[in-house]
């Protein structure tokens, strides 16, 4: 994704190439950025807008929007701003068009997105407390996502293969997992507040 | 950032279906870090590998467009300025070729029927001069140039030419000699070729208007060149003129009286405006070759005879053939080349049946014999 660019600005990280923008107002920089993002941008157009051409424009759209808007803001990490951008872009444009307007219905609650220093509760093994909360939670889930979590996080299997092992859809999975994972968060949360307020 | 295109290269190798279990299980899980990941994975989920790799291209492509509009646009109007240049020289050149070489043509041929037409004027043109002899011009030659003074008459007296001839009626014209006079006087083979006091006769008087240009055209045979050259006394300069004119003169500048020597006569044809025969008879020792058979007619004549012309039913019309050959001392001839505006199967028949030609008898010059390349034409109509 960055090999149409010299070494030496693909070799900066985010941040230097947010501020050498913010500075120079040059799109060569800005462009090497985005492209790191492009993919994800495209995708989360993908999975909002459903349709290639528009995630395309909207791809296109966004650059437009970054160069605009970087040097007005302090944007702290570009991988996050990003995602927050894109996905109200995306969501205005179904708002704009009124034969989406139930489709949009059901994301407009979570836009901010989970932060990637907070690892879910799940991936931090060596927390042994941790553990034991998640041993008595994942008992509480419903068998199903109970299965799909262990077969994922436990014996590292692939959507596909819980698939297969489970007779589901690969969809249906995904969102056995997801929720499975929310559900435990907040058992998991419940569980410290409960102790918390024990102590 | 080469985890990114790492990252990006196993979606598409996900998508693909050529990841492991285990890699599709670690891609998925690294896709969980956070919710960007988590959303942009589930919709390029959405897509096949090929799509996703065209679609990231296509917005590779529109992002650098975005961000240099000015140097590809400026790139983009160099070419269409280049291909403009390109295709103007281009279109010049077709319409110089085409415009050009016509009315050139046009000219000769009008320059050789206005030689035939008026009665009085019985002379051909003899071709280049040198210098030296300046007051052997005749007015024909001036008009073999297609200059304009040919049509001031300034020598009307003598209806004497001095023209090479290979037999009455049959002119041949001497369109390149490199530096060296034209002489008529009879020699060796040649019984009738006194050219001093023979007027030359194309063809009767009231027939010569009526000749076309094609038929004047079938009855000429023209040197084109002679490659031995002598020493000729009286021609002081003659080896000057003979390093101007080139060798390599094709037929068509022949034909069109643009060969060197040419405009060296027509220079000198100016300065004297006497006509001298004595001096005339002096310059004039250069004699064509004569054809088998005795004359460009029955040479004509005899080839035509052997020609299978079956084999020209596949080509219709009216053709041109134009054929040139070296004819050389010995009477031999070679170098039979066939003007490539016929179809070759045309060609290819001429040049086979006129090299079966038994010899001629050679160019003269001083009365020895010197090589020379001449012309003749032939027009066939299939109907």
């Amino acid at each position: 994704l960055n090999s149409s660019y010299p070494n030496n600005y693909s070799q900066l990280s985010d941040a230097e190439l947010l501020s050498l923008f913010s500075e120079s107002k040059d799109l060569d920089v800005l462009g090497i950025l985005y492209k790191r993002y492009m993919y994800l941008v495209y995708g989360v157009g993908m999975k909002y807008l459903k349709n290639r051409d528009d995630s395309q424009d909207a791809v296109m759209q966004l650059f437009e929007l970054l160069a605009n808007d970087i040097p007005r803001f302090e944007i702290r990490n570009f991988k996050s701003w990003l995602y927050g951008v894109s996905k109200n872009h995306c969501l205005m444009k179904l708002r704009k068009d009124k034969a989406e307007q139930n489709r949009q219905d059901n994301f407009s609650a979570e836009i901010f997105m989970e932060s990637t220093a907070n690892l879910h509760p799940i991936e931090e093994i060596e927390n042994s407390t941790i553990t034991e909360q998640l041993k008595a939670c994942m008992e509480q889930l419903k068998e199903e996502q109970r299965r799909c979590v262990e077969l994922f996080y436990y014996h590292q299997h692939c959507y596909k293969e819980i698939a297969t092992v489970m007779m589901l859809d690969e969809n249906k999975v995904k969102s056995f997992i997801q929720n499975g994972k929310r559900n435990l968060r907040i058992c998991i949360e419940s569980k410290t507040v409960l102790k918390n307020v024990q102590d | 950032m080469s985890r990114i295109e790492h990252t990006y290269n196993q979606i598409v190798r996900y998508l693909n279906g050529l990841l492991s279990n285990r890699e599709r299980h670690d891609l998925e899980k690294e896709m969980m870090r956070d919710t960007f990941d988590e959303e942009a994975f589930e919709g390029l989920n959405q897509l096949s590998a090929g799509e996703l790799e065209a679609d990231i291209d296509v917005l590779m492509k529109r992002l650098d467009e975005r961000i240099q509009p000015k140097k590809k646009r400026n790139l983009v109007t160099f070419y269409r300025m280049a291909a403009a240049i390109i295709l103007l020289v281009g279109v010049g050149s077709i319409l110089y070729v085409f415009f050009r070489t016509p009315s050139q043509n046009l000219i000769t041929r009008e320059t050789s029927h206005e030689k035939l037409a008026p009665p009085a004027e019985t002379a051909i043109p003899a071709g280049p001069l040198s210098p030296v002899n300046k007051d052997a011009k005749t007015e024909s030659e001036i008009k073999a140039n297609g200059s304009p003074e040919t049509k001031k008459k300034k020598t009307p007296g003598p209806a004497k030419t001095n023209v090479a001839v290979n037999a009455p009626g049959e002119p041949i014209e001497i369109l390149s000699e490199k530096g060296v006079s034209i002489a008529d006087q009879a020699s060796a083979p040649a019984i009738s070729r006194q050219m001093d006091t023979q007027p030359l006769v194309n063809e009767p008087a009231g027939k010569d208007v009526a000749l076309n240009d094609d038929m004047i055209a079938l009855n000429e045979m023209i040197v084109l060149d002679y490659k031995k050259k002598n020493e000729i006394p009286a021609v002081a300069t003659g080896k000057e003129i003979e390093s101007e004119s080139k060798a390599d003169a094709d037929m068509n500048q022949a034909l069109q009286g643009k060969v060197a020597g040419v405009e060296v006569t027509r220079s000198a044809t100016r300065e004297s405006g006497e006509f001298n025969s004595n001096k005339e008879a002096e310059m004039y020792n250069l004699i064509k070759p004569v054809p088998y058979g005795g004359s460009l007619k029955t040479f004509k004549q005899w080839v035509e005879n052997r020609i299978d012309n079956k084999q020209f039913k596949a080509y219709p019309g009216k053709h041109r053939i134009q054929i040139s050959l070296t004819v050389h001392t010995d009477g031999t001839i070679t170098d039979i080349k066939v003007k490539n505006n016929v179809p070759p199967v045309i060609a290819d028949e001429y040049r086979r049946v006129i090299s079966q030609s038994p010899v001629w008898q050679p160019a003269l010059k001083d009365n020895a014999p010197v090589e020379a390349e001449v012309m003749i034409r032939f027009i066939i109509t299939n109907d």
